[in-house]
């Protein structure tokens, strides 16, 4: 089982290297988001430093579908099949496209996060805790992106309507995210949210595998 | 505007939205009872 | 079409309703105002009740896989997403004159929200599909995960809101509610919940008779539709 997971999942992350979808498409338009904020809600640089964070976490949501949702993650139904007859567990596959899709969205925070500290100039008592906020958050949008993309597989109009579904059962991932990420700006408590985020992943963790057998066996 | 004229609003807009989609609804039901008497 | 037993039932208790709403005497805190709350909060409870009645006819199609139980679901998302919308909007209209503004980022309401656009990604992936098995169990295992993160949402945006202490949309559970106030909302309750069950009732069978044709339509396949690729399992 951890053979498989592991060779579908070299196998999906080199796919998006060769594509580069990830890093040279979805990063420059989240870090042109980031850029266009400023122009349409103005150049106030306190009010700019203090929303900075909020804003960042708003665009890694947004625009982190459209990472869970790259060419490079579409299976075929022909190549499903072939999996299932060379005897891969559902479960696997969902674990290993789950954790190619992480990879890339952590990779992903990084580069918004740069240019988000670059135009913003956000301040917090601590930066450390973003080493568990960011996993913890990439963690979870992976796997509602990893569910969403095999609940709409085979469909035509896919990315709209898979974001449709993804961000309103995100806000949970957004406000654990942001809220964290303020309490460290001001200097509050955030385990509340770091909290509500491990149990959010816990959840999303358990409905994918419980769904991944009743998806892949759904009729064509 | 009056707090009557809020409350107005409020059922108008409840009682108008349930009528049109009921009436919709049974529309859409009339259309296909039709078209299976044509089949 | 005739007007069935349901739907006599609807129309009675919603008139019973609508009067009672109109006759009761105004509150004693907020005036007239208060007679909104008689078709928000019976809209607000049907929004959460359709929700549980999607949730469960999801369930029951993934364990049976009988579509009665999917074409419930989506006819309950559907009766639910109208009665979410109505939730939003008599709320809505309520805040304006009381707190100035049409949006008070209330827990209650953000919450609303966030289920009615859920109802929304729910009842467009199952306009995506034209076949029915695929459309049911697709919709089951979102109508499962959606259902489920409800609470979680509600958590996390209460725990949000809960730090800045913000205007309530309602008090239905007020104490000194008197009792001929009190008779109204449940009416008014119990008057939107019959009429739910007659519109989803309706709901169904439509969906029943759109699935019905839609399979006698495929007996006239068009030109090589015969031939397909081959597949593992599927319908045969």
């Amino acid at each position: 089982m951890r053979h498989q997971i592991a060779t579908l999942m070299r196998f999906e992350l080199r796919d998006e290297l060769r594509g580069g979808e990830v890093g040279l498409v979805v990063v420059p338009f989240a870090v042109v988001a980031l850029l266009t904020i400023p122009m349409a809600v103005g150049i106030d640089t306190p009010l700019l430093e203090r929303i900075g964070p909020g804003i960042y976490w708003s665009i890694i949501m947004l625009f982190g579908v459209l990472v869970t949702q790259r060419q490079s993650s579409a299976t075929p139904p022909a190549a499903r099949d072939m999996l299932r007859l060379a005897g891969v567990d559902p479960a696997a596959r969902f674990a290993a496209t789950t954790l190619a899709t992480f990879l890339l969205l952590l990779a992903f925070e990084i580069g918004a996060g740069l240019a988000t500290v670059a135009l913003y100039s956000p301040t917090l008592d601590s930066w450390w805790p973003l080493v568990a906020l960011l996993p913890l958050a990439a963690a979870g949008l992976a796997m509602i992106g990893t569910i969403a993309g095999n609940i709409v597989s085979g469909l035509e109009t896919r990315t709209s309507l898979v974001a449709l579904i993804v961000v309103p059962i995100a806000v949970p991932l957004l406000l654990g995210a942001a809220q964290a990420t303020e309490g460290l700006r001001v200097g509050a408590g955030i385990l509340r949210w770091v909290l509500l985020l491990a149990i959010v992943d816990v959840v999303l963790a358990v409905a994918g595998v419980l769904t991944a057998r009743p998806l892949e066996e759904s009729p064509r | 505007m009056s707090d009557w004229g809020w409350v107005t609003f409020a059922y108008t807009t409840v009682y108008l939205t349930l009528g049109i989609y009921t009436i919709s609804l049974m529309r859409r039901q009339r259309s296909f009872e039709q078209s299976d008497t044509e089949r | 079409m005739k007007a069935r037993p349901l739907d006599l039932a609807a129309i009675g208790t919603l008139l019973t309703a609508f009067v009672a709403g109109l006759v009761v005497p105004p509150d004693a805190v907020q005036g007239d105002l208060q007679r909104i709350m008689y078709v928000h909060v019976p809209s607000a409870w049907l929004a959460y009740l359709s929700f549980t009645v999607t949730l469960i006819g999801s369930v029951a199609y993934l364990r049976t896989r009988s579509l009665r139980w999917d074409r419930l679901a989506g006819a309950s998302a559907e009766v639910g997403v109208v009665f979410t919308g109505l939730a939003l909007a008599t709320g809505m209209i309520w805040g304006k004159p009381v707190w100035g503004v049409w949006w008070t980022w209330d827990a209650r309401l953000v919450l609303t929200a966030v289920m009615f656009f859920i109802y929304l990604g729910y009842l467009a992936l199952r306009r995506s599909f034209d076949d029915p098995e695929l459309r049911a169990s697709r919709s089951a295992v979102l109508g499962v995960i959606a259902v489920l993160q409800i609470p979680i949402v509600h958590f996390s945006v209460t725990w949000w809101r809960g730090l800045h202490q913000p205007p309530t949309v309602l008090r239905p559970d007020n104490p000194q509610i008197d009792s001929p106030l009190l008779f109204a909302l449940l009416m008014s309750v119990a008057a939107f919940t019959v009429l739910f069950a007659a519109l989803v009732s309706r709901r169904s069978n439509l969906a029943a008779m759109q699935d019905a044709a839609g399979e006698s339509e495929s007996a006239d396949p068009t030109a090589g539709a015969a031939i397909t690729p081959p597949t593992v399992g599927g319908t045969s």
